[in-house]
């Protein structure tokens, strides 16, 4: 029983004569001169290979990317050519919406909403017009008086894409 | 070097074939007007602020006017970028005595379309005001105006 499991895997035990083990034994044992000139040709390439990226010569990193490079400028032109409507395409209306909706603490916040709009500017050219008269911290240009200027300084503001878009 | 300029000659063979597959810009360039409503119902409108864009298509503001009621007539406010721009914030306001009630053109808007692609404008109220300067609800609408 025992025997049958010592042979279940089929493969007899090989043993390779005195005099071939010797030999193979002498002929790997053999102690192989190196010469030094491999020995340094090995460590320079060695040197090479593992210097830091940033020491490397800068030419050789833009000739390795100058094929890619020119295949994106490629698709890019492709790209601006045949689908200039992508280009065109209006701003993601959640992130105008985000962006409208955020609030932002700004001289020109005139009526304190926490936004500058048309309103502002209204409630200003209002206060021109009125008996009271506007409050000397509403000289936006800081020109000394508060007129009209002011109040078209304030709906410029308001009605900028610049600032509507990074709001 | 020689694959650089083998990319590059790539490059200006792919763009001039896409430049002749372009569709030929006298047909498809066209201008037409899109008139901006605010209905501001029982209430008299002096302030209003909105923003306008097209969500499809491709267009390109060229030219606002103001509405038809005396109030209005005036240009309104804009930043000058939103010419030759796809969207653009328009306000105005007036302190008169005569406003406008109910359905109201305030602004006329001239835009270059490009391409065969019909562009869907939305318009965005952001606020709009009685003569007090309180915030009342009302209701912005586009309309397309005569084409040319």
């Amino acid at each position: 029983m025992s025997d049958s499991r010592q042979h279940t895997s089929g493969e007899p035990e090989l043993e390779a004569p005195q005099g071939l083990a010797e030999d193979l034994a002498a002929l790997y044992a053999a102690d192989v001169p190196v010469p030094p000139e491999v020995d340094e040709t090995i460590i320079a390439m060695a040197r090479e290979r593992f210097v830091p990226r940033a020491q490397r010569p800068r030419r050789r990193l833009v000739l390795r990317w100058a094929p890619v490079g020119a295949l994106a400028a490629a698709a890019a032109v492709i790209i601006l050519f045949l689908f200039p409507a992508l280009l065109m395409r209006p701003m993601p209306r959640a992130s105008r919406e985000a962006a409208l909706a955020m609030k932002v603490s700004l001289r020109e916040d005139i009526d304190g909403s926490g936004r500058v709009d048309i309103l502002d500017a209204f409630l200003l050219a209002r206060h021109i017009e009125s008996a009271a008269g506007p409050r000397n911290d509403w000289d936006m240009n800081g020109d000394g008086t508060v007129d009209r200027t002011d109040v078209d300084m304030i709906a410029r503001a308001a009605v900028s894409l610049e600032r509507s878009s990074v709001q | 070097m020689k694959t650089l300029r083998t990319f590059l000659l790539l490059a200006l063979a792919l763009t001039v074939c896409a430049w002749s597959q372009q569709p030929d810009a006298a047909t498809a360039v066209r201008f037409e007007a899109v008139d901006i409503y605010v209905d501001s119902g029982d209430r008299p409108l002096a302030a209003y602020q909105f923003e306008f864009a097209a969500e499809t298509g491709a267009i390109t503001i060229v030219g606002i006017e103001g509405g038809d009621h005396a109030a209005f007539k005036e240009p309104p406010y804009y930043d000058p970028v939103a010419l030759m721009n796809h969207r653009v914030i328009i306000a105005a306001f007036s302190t008169g005595p005569d406003l406008p009630k109910g359905r109201s053109r305030v602004a006329r808007i001239h835009v270059r379309v490009s391409g065969d692609i019909e562009p869907e404008y939305i318009v965005k109220l952001e606020v709009a005001a009685s003569a007090d300067g309180e915030r009342i609800p009302a209701k912005a609408l586009v309309s397309r105006g005569e084409e040319q």
